[in-house]
């Protein structure tokens, strides 16, 4: 069982996103929200058992791949699954994401199945 | 084709309806689990956004500027949010949780139009949701625009592209 981090400038997806979780039945012992970047590095810094990240692309204040690209600067970091999910469904963007370290990605609008499978592997 | 007082669309008008049509299809089956019903209005009707309407706008930004609009009849909006949500009563949202609701939404369709239209045409980038609620008098917008029934209450999508409203 994970701690996880889910980072998203609308609640309403956050609120979607642990939903489903639950309906794909990811084991994570508990769920941690920020509303961009910014926030989300801070929670990164402040709570070092979170064990995995979710994480939005376009978003106010700091977007998702800054965001992507910090947390891998960061020499306690580098290996923290971080998955991308995002409206963004280009192949351009998926490129950028995974090149810049993203273990995953996922677009909305997505399915049970489409987290499940982009999490195999990473939760435990 | 598309209509535009300056440049001309970079789409053909089938394919920006296709695109929404799909796009708005798949948010509504893969989100609310809700099959549409779209029809497209009569190519320059006008269309009335009434008081009490969330309207949420989404740019598109790259060789042109485009906004996708997305208009929900007062009910139409709880009944979406309510939806995305998993809420039993509509009527227990806030305005708030209303407004980040339809403004994710509109993200989705326009994050979907971006993928399925623009992004084969070169480098786009995607705004983020901007939503208000129509307090005022009602307001008539000329143009098409793609309209579902949802529950009885009307959702309508739009594009405004350059100076002028792409009529759908």
């Amino acid at each position: 069982m994970k701690k996880m981090l889910i980072v998203d400038d609308s609640a309403t997806m956050r609120k979607i996103i642990m939903r489903v979780l639950r309906q794909a039945e990811i084991p994570v012992s508990d769920i941690l929200e920020a509303g961009n970047g910014k926030e989300g590095l801070q929670r990164l810094v402040a709570d070092p058992d979170i064990a995995m990240v979710l994480s939005d692309i376009n978003m106010p204040e700091m977007n998702g791949i800054d965001f992507l690209k910090a947390i891998r600067t960061r020499r306690d970091k580098t290996s923290l699954p971080v998955v991308m999910i995002t409206t963004e469904g280009g192949e351009a963007m998926l490129q950028t994401a995974m090149d810049s370290g993203a273990n995953g990605y996922v677009t909305k609008p997505f399915t049970p199945d489409s987290i499940r499978s982009a999490l195999e592997g990473l939760v435990g | 084709m598309a209509e535009s007082s300056e440049k001309p669309s970079p789409f053909s008008r089938d394919a920006l309806c296709q695109a929404l049509r799909e796009t708005l299809e798949g948010v509504f089956a893969t989100m609310l689990a809700k099959p549409v019903s779209l029809s497209t209005v009569v190519d320059g009707t006008p269309a009335t956004v009434h008081a009490g309407s969330i309207v949420a706008n989404v740019a598109l930004r790259g060789d042109q500027e485009g906004i996708v609009s997305l208009v929900c009849h007062p009910g139409a909006a709880r009944t979406l949010a309510a939806s995305l949500l998993m809420a039993d009563e509509p009527s227990a949202l806030d305005e708030v949780e209303v407004l980040d609701a339809i403004g994710e939404c509109a993200n989705m369709v326009a994050g979907g139009l971006k993928t399925r239209v623009l992004d084969p045409l070169g480098a786009w980038a995607l705004g983020t949701p901007a939503c208000a609620l129509q307090r005022t008098a009602d307001v008539v917008q000329h143009g098409g625009m793609l309209s579902c029934d949802l529950d009885g209450d009307i959702l309508s999508v739009g594009l405004t592209w350059g100076a002028a409203k792409v009529t759908l």
